[in-house]
């Protein structure tokens, strides 16, 4: 995609998140949203995220191909822990970078 | 005249908002950084941030296209992601009720993770105008901060020396969003379900496998309802 491309689709992203955002309190009202569609959209964001961690994890390589990403995967382990444990993503993000990093180096 | 505790929600509002604004900070860089290395400018992709205004329907897109992913395929993870703030939306609706139209339509562009869990965190809201002024400062701030780190990310991203961290800092910025969600166990196997599936179609073309591990992940979830009822 090219860069207009993608500021293009991130637009969109931003339209029908206005449209997420406001129809429940302008347009519609909460009781109308289905039971099993809400519970559906729980669902969403820790799949998205969870996803996006894999992808990020195995950077286009195969399972079989995982070992250079294994820094990345004990620093990601590492952040999600101390995330656990604490609010905030200062702390985390700093412990998980720090020890991919030191794997890396080593 | 300015009523004295509403001019306390708003101080109050900043005061609380702060941490918040620093804990998030590290992603908005991330994203900044990016979204320089693909070739957007830092001004669009500020103007971007403040639109989207979340921070993984922000970086999805970007990943996916990184990926060579199609522009449907990027469009819809970004929309998924963001879906949970219809969900938001609707727990807040009676807090929006009394308020001028103004605000009912414009108000919820602020609505994200941490405003919707500050303002549930707060049973001192009842007053509208005291809801307004808080949700305006909270967020207001919030979104600031936001664009502003993007921005600094994006003039940061082409001084960034070759070899930089910068993948396994967003793999760990986003494994840190996770990680509160994991405490309770469907969650968990919702995530790691997603995880697994995405991790193995990391070599499909066209960021499929992220789209095929959203996708597991939501119908594990479903599953799991199911059985439950």
């Amino acid at each position: 995609m090219s860069p207009s491309t993608i500021v293009a689709v991130l637009l969109a992203v931003g339209a029908v998140s206005w449209v997420f955002r406001v129809t429940p309190i302008a347009v519609l009202p909460a009781a109308r949203l289905p039971a099993s569609v809400r519970r559906l959209l729980d669902h969403a964001a820790p799949a998205a995220i969870a996803a996006m961690v894999g992808a990020g994890i195995a950077g286009g390589a195969a399972l079989s191909d995982l070992g250079p990403r294994v820094p990345v995967l004990v620093g990601a382990v590492v952040a999600a822990t101390v995330a656990w444990r604490r609010r905030g993503l200062v702390l985390p993000v700093v412990a998980g970078l720090a020890v991919a990093v030191a794997l890396t180096a080593l | 005249m300015t009523h004295p505790s509403t001019t306390t929600g708003g101080l109050r509002a900043v005061r609380e908002t702060l941490p918040v604004a620093l804990s998030v900070a590290p992603f908005g860089l991330v994203i900044g950084a990016t979204g320089t290395q693909l070739g957007l400018a830092p001004v669009p992709d500020m103007a971007v941030a403040a639109t989207v205004f979340a921070g993984a329907a922000h970086f999805a897109p970007l990943t996916m296209s990184a990926a060579g992913a199609g522009v449907l395929a990027a469009l819809g993870a970004g929309v998924l992601i963001n879906a949970r703030l219809l969900l938001y939306s609707a727990a807040l609706e009676p807090r929006f009720r009394g308020q001028p139209r103004w605000f009912r339509w414009f108000g919820p562009a602020l609505l994200i993770d941490q405003t919707y869990l500050m303002v549930l965190a707060r049973d001192d809201l009842d007053d509208p105008r005291r809801f307004r002024r808080y949700w305006l400062g909270a967020g207001g701030l919030l979104m600031a901060c936001w664009v502003s780190m993007v921005g600094v990310g994006g003039v940061l991203g082409p001084l960034l020396p070759a070899g930089s961290p910068l993948d396994a800092a967003a793999v760990v910025v986003l494994a840190g969003m996770l990680g509160p969600r994991l405490a309770a166990w469907r969650p968990a196997v919702v995530a790691l379900v997603a995880l697994f599936v995405a991790t193995a179609g990391a070599p499909l073309p066209g960021g499929v496998g992220l789209v095929a591990g959203i996708v597991a992940g939501i119908a594990a979830g479903a599953l799991l309802d199911r059985r439950r009822s």
